[in-house]
C-alpha cells in the first residue's frame, strides 16, 4: 500500500518536477536589470555620447560624460563634484585614465612619429573589502565616429549603437548594480568596472591599463564585447581550465555556447603573448587579459558564419553607418532581452564561491607548444636523423650489393700464352694461326 | 601496388585526386588566409566559407608540383636506366598519402588549435620524408636494379634533404626574426 501511495505521490510530482526542469532549462529564474533599463541606456548613450572615437579630441569629452567627470575642471573636482550620477552611479569611484600611443604618421613622403592620447574609464565599488578577491568586468565604450586625417580612415559617423554602446549600457548597468553597497557587502569578490578606448584599433587601451594595474588580487577577468545579436559565446581559454570546465557547465543553463571550433579560424595576427595565431575569440580586450596571466572569460555576441563572424540574424551593423540605435532596435528588436540575460549570467556566475577556487589564472602548460623556434628545432633534429640513416642505408647497399666490376677486354696479339690472365678479364686472342714462325703474323 | 605498376589509372585523374589532397592537406591554414582576407576586405564574402578555402588551398601546390616535375623528368631523361616516366607516374600516389596524413593531423586541429602550432611544422616534414622512402623504396624493388640502389638513394636522398633543410631553415629563420 505504502508503495502505491508513494507512487501516486511521485506521478502527482512529475508534472510540477517537469515544469521545473524546464525552467531550469531556460535558466533565468531572477532579472536583476531588465531590458527596460539597458534599452533606456543604450538610447542615452547613442543620443548624448555618439562621438566615442578613439585617439580624438572626442573621446575625452565621451569619457567625462560616462564617468560623471570633469578632470579638467579642477573648480569641479576641488567642490568634490566627481560623478553626475547619469551614467555610472555614485556607488563608484570613477577614474578616467588618459594614455598615449605614438603612431607614425604619413607627412609628405615620409612617416613622423606623432603621439596621440585617448582614455579608458576605470570604476570600483566604494564598498570593498580587501581581503576578498577581484573580478574585473570590460568593455569597450569607444566606436568609429569619426575620421582621424592619417589614422582612422573609416569614420562611420554612426553611434555604434550595436558595436559598443549596447554593451557599455549592459557594464554601466552590472556596476550599477553590482556597486550597491548591500550588494557589494554582500558579493564574495570586489569588482573593477573599465571602460576601454582603442581595441579595434589593437587593444590599446587595455593594454595601457594593463600595464599599470596590479593584478596579483584578481581572480576572474570577464570581457564583453557585441552582444545582443546572433547567439551570446562565451570563451575561456585555448586549453581546458578548471574555470572554463566551471563556465561551462554554468553557462549550459544560461543558454551561453562555447565559441565553436568552426569559428576558431587561425588569424594571423598576434594578440595574445606566446600564441603565434588569433582567433575571434581572443583578438579583443581578453587577449590583454590572457596574456596578463588571469583567468578570463570573453562573452561575445554574433554568429559564426563561414569563416566570418558576424554580427548574425538581421544587418551586419558593427562599424557601419548603419549602426544606430534605430537600426539596432529595427534588426535586433530583442538585443536588451539578450543583453539582460548575459547580466543575469555574470551577476550569478560572480555570486559562486567556488569560483574563486576554479580561477587558477590563464593555462601556461601550453607555453611550451607556442615556441615555433622548438618545433623547427627538432625539425633540424629530425633531418640529422634522416641523414645518418641514408649513410647507413648507403654502406648497407655498398656492402649487399656491390657494383659488378666490369671485366677488362685484353686483346692478345702474340697469343694467350704472353698474357697474365687475371680474374675478369677477358682475352681476345688475335694472333694469326697460319704462320707459327711469324709472331707478327705477317 | 598492383595499381600503380600496372597503371591502372589515367595520370590526369591521379593528378587530380593530388590536387584534392593538396586541398584536404592545406585546407587548415588556407582558411586562415581566406579569414585574413574577408577580415581585411569584408566585401569578399563569397570567398568567407570552407568550400572556398578547400579548393583554393591546392591551387598553388598543384602549380608548383607539376611544374616542378616537368623540369625533373626533362632533366632526368638522358641518366641512363633511370625509369623517369614510371617515376613520374607513381610519384603522386606517394605523395597523395602524405597529404592525406597531413590532412588528417589537420582534423585534430580544430578540437585543439594548439597542436597546430607544432604539428603544422614536423607532421608534414614527418609525413613527406616517410612517403618519400616509400616512394623510393618502391621504385628501387621495382624498377631499378640492386646494385644501382645506393647511387638512387644518394641522388634522390639528397635533393629531399636539400629542400627539407633549406623549408626549417627559413622556417627558423621567420620563427626567431618574426
Amino acid at each position: 500500500m505504502k508503495k502505491i501511495i508513494v507512487f501516486l505521490i511521485a506521478l502527482l510530482c512529475l508534472p510540477f518536477m517537469s515544469l521545473g526542469f524546464v525552467h531550469a532549462d531556460e535558466g533565468y529564474t531572477v532579472r536583476y536589470i531588465t531590458a527596460e533599463e539597458i534599452d533606456s541606456m543604450t538610447r542615452k548613450i547613442c543620443t548624448e555620447i555618439p562621438r566615442r572615437t578613439s585617439f580624438s579630441d572626442e573621446i575625452k569629452e565621451a569619457a567625462d560624460m560616462l564617468a560623471g567627470t570633469d578632470n579638467s575642471d579642477s573648480e569641479l573636482l576641488a567642490a568634490g563634484t566627481v560623478n553626475s550620477g547619469e551614467f555610472l552611479s555614485d556607488d563608484l569611484d570613477i577614474e578616467v585614465r588618459p594614455y598615449t600611443k605614438t603612431f607614425n604618421i604619413q607627412d609628405g613622403f615620409s612617416y613622423k612619429p606623432t603621439e596621440f592620447t585617448s582614455y579608458n574609464i576605470v570604476a570600483s565599488p566604494k564598498v570593498k573589502d580587501p581581503n576578498k578577491k577581484t573580478v574585473i568586468i570590460a568593455t569597450d565604450f569607444s566606436n568609429h565616429y569619426s575620421s582621424i586625417e592619417n589614422l582612422v580612415s573609416r569614420g562611420t559617423q554612426a553611434e555604434g549603437a550595436l558595436g559598443t554602446a549596447a554593451t557599455t549600457a549592459l557594464a554601466i548597468k552590472l556596476a550599477n548594480y553590482l556597486s550597491q553597497p548591500d550588494i557589494a557587502n554582500s558579493s564574495p569578490y570586489n569588482f573593477t568596472f573599465v571602460f576601454f578606448s582603442g581595441t579595434d584599433e589593437g587593444n590599446f587601451g587595455s593594454e595601457a591599463f594593463a600595464a599599470e594595474t596590479d593584478f596579483s588580487d584578481v581572480m576572474l577577468a570577464v570581457n564583453l564585447e557585441r552582444l545582443g545579436c546572433g547567439k551570446t559565446y562565451f570563451y575561456t581559454d585555448e586549453v581546458t581550465t578548471s574555470h572554463g570546465e566551471f563556465i561551462k557547465d554554468f553557462a549550459r543553463d544560461f543558454n551561453a555556447e562555447e565559441f565553436p571550433q568552426t569559428g576558431r579560424v587561425l588569424l594571423s595576427m598576434q594578440t595574445v603573448n606566446d600564441l603565434p595565431y588569433a582567433h575571434y575569440a581572443i583578438s579583443g580586450n581578453n587577449a590583454t587579459f590572457m596574456s596578463m596571466g588571469i583567468a578570463s572569460l570573453e562573452l561575445l555576441g554574433g554568429e559564426v558564419s563561414g569563416l566570418n563572424f558576424k554580427d548574425g540574424g538581421g544587418a551586419d551593423l558593427t562599424n557601419t553607418s548603419n549602426d544606430t540605435y534605430e537600426k539596432l532596435v529595427e534588426y535586433y528588436p530583442d538585443y536588451a532581452t539578450k543583453l539582460a540575460d548575459v547580466a543575469t549570467f555574470v551577476i550569478e556566475l560572480t555570486a559562486k564561491e567556488e569560483l574563486e577556487s576554479v580561477c587558477k589564472g590563464a593555462a601556461s602548460s601550453y607555453k611550451v607548444f607556442t615556441k615555433e623556434w622548438i618545433a623547427y628545432v627538432i625539425c633540424l633534429g629530425l633531418i640529422v636523423i634522416l641523414i645518418l640513416v641514408m649513410i647507413l642505408t648507403i654502406g648497407h647497399f655498398e656492402k649487399k650489393y656491390p657494383i659488378p666490376v666490369a671485366p677488362k677486354v685484353k686483346i692478345a696479339v702474340f697469343g694467350k700464352e704472353f698474357e697474365d690472365t687475371n680474374e675478369n678479364e677477358i682475352i681476345v686472342d688475335i694472333k694469326r694461326n697460319d704462320d707459327k714462325d711469324d709472331p707478327f703474323g705477317l | 601496388m598492383n595499381l600503380i605498376k600496372e597503371k591502372k589509372i589515367n595520370i590526369n585523374i591521379v593528378n587530380l585526386v593530388l590536387y584534392l589532397s593538396f586541398c584536404f592537406a592545406g585546407w587548415y591554414s588556407s582558411r586562415t588566409s581566406v579569414a585574413s582576407v574577408v577580415g581585411a576586405y569584408g566585401q569578399f564574402s563569397f570567398m568567407s566559407n570552407d568550400v572556398f578555402a578547400f579548393l583554393i588551398a591546392g591551387i598553388l601546390p598543384i602549380l608548383i608540383y607539376l611544374l616542378v616535375i616537368k623540369i625533373l623528368a626533362r632533366a632526368l631523361r638522358p641518366v641512363p636506366y633511370l625509369p623517369v616516366d614510371r617515376m613520374v607516374y607513381s610519384f603522386p600516389y606517394f605523395y597523395i598519402g602524405a597529404n592525406l596524413v597531413i590532412g588528417l593531423f589537420n582534423i585534430l586541429y580544430f578540437f585543439l588549435p594548439i597542436a597546430s602550432i607544432w604539428g603544422g611544422i614536423i607532421v608534414p616534414i614527418i609525413a613527406t620524408a616517410c612517403f618519400f622512402i616509400w616512394f623510393l623504396a618502391f621504385i628501387c624493388k621495382n624498377y631499378i636494379k640492386n646494385y644501382n640502389w645506393k647511387a638512387i638513394v644518394v641522388y634522390f636522398g639528397r635533393i629531399y634533404l636539400v629542400i627539407a633543410i633549406l623549408y626549417v631553415s627559413f622556417g627558423l629563420l621567420a620563427a626567431v626574426v618574426l
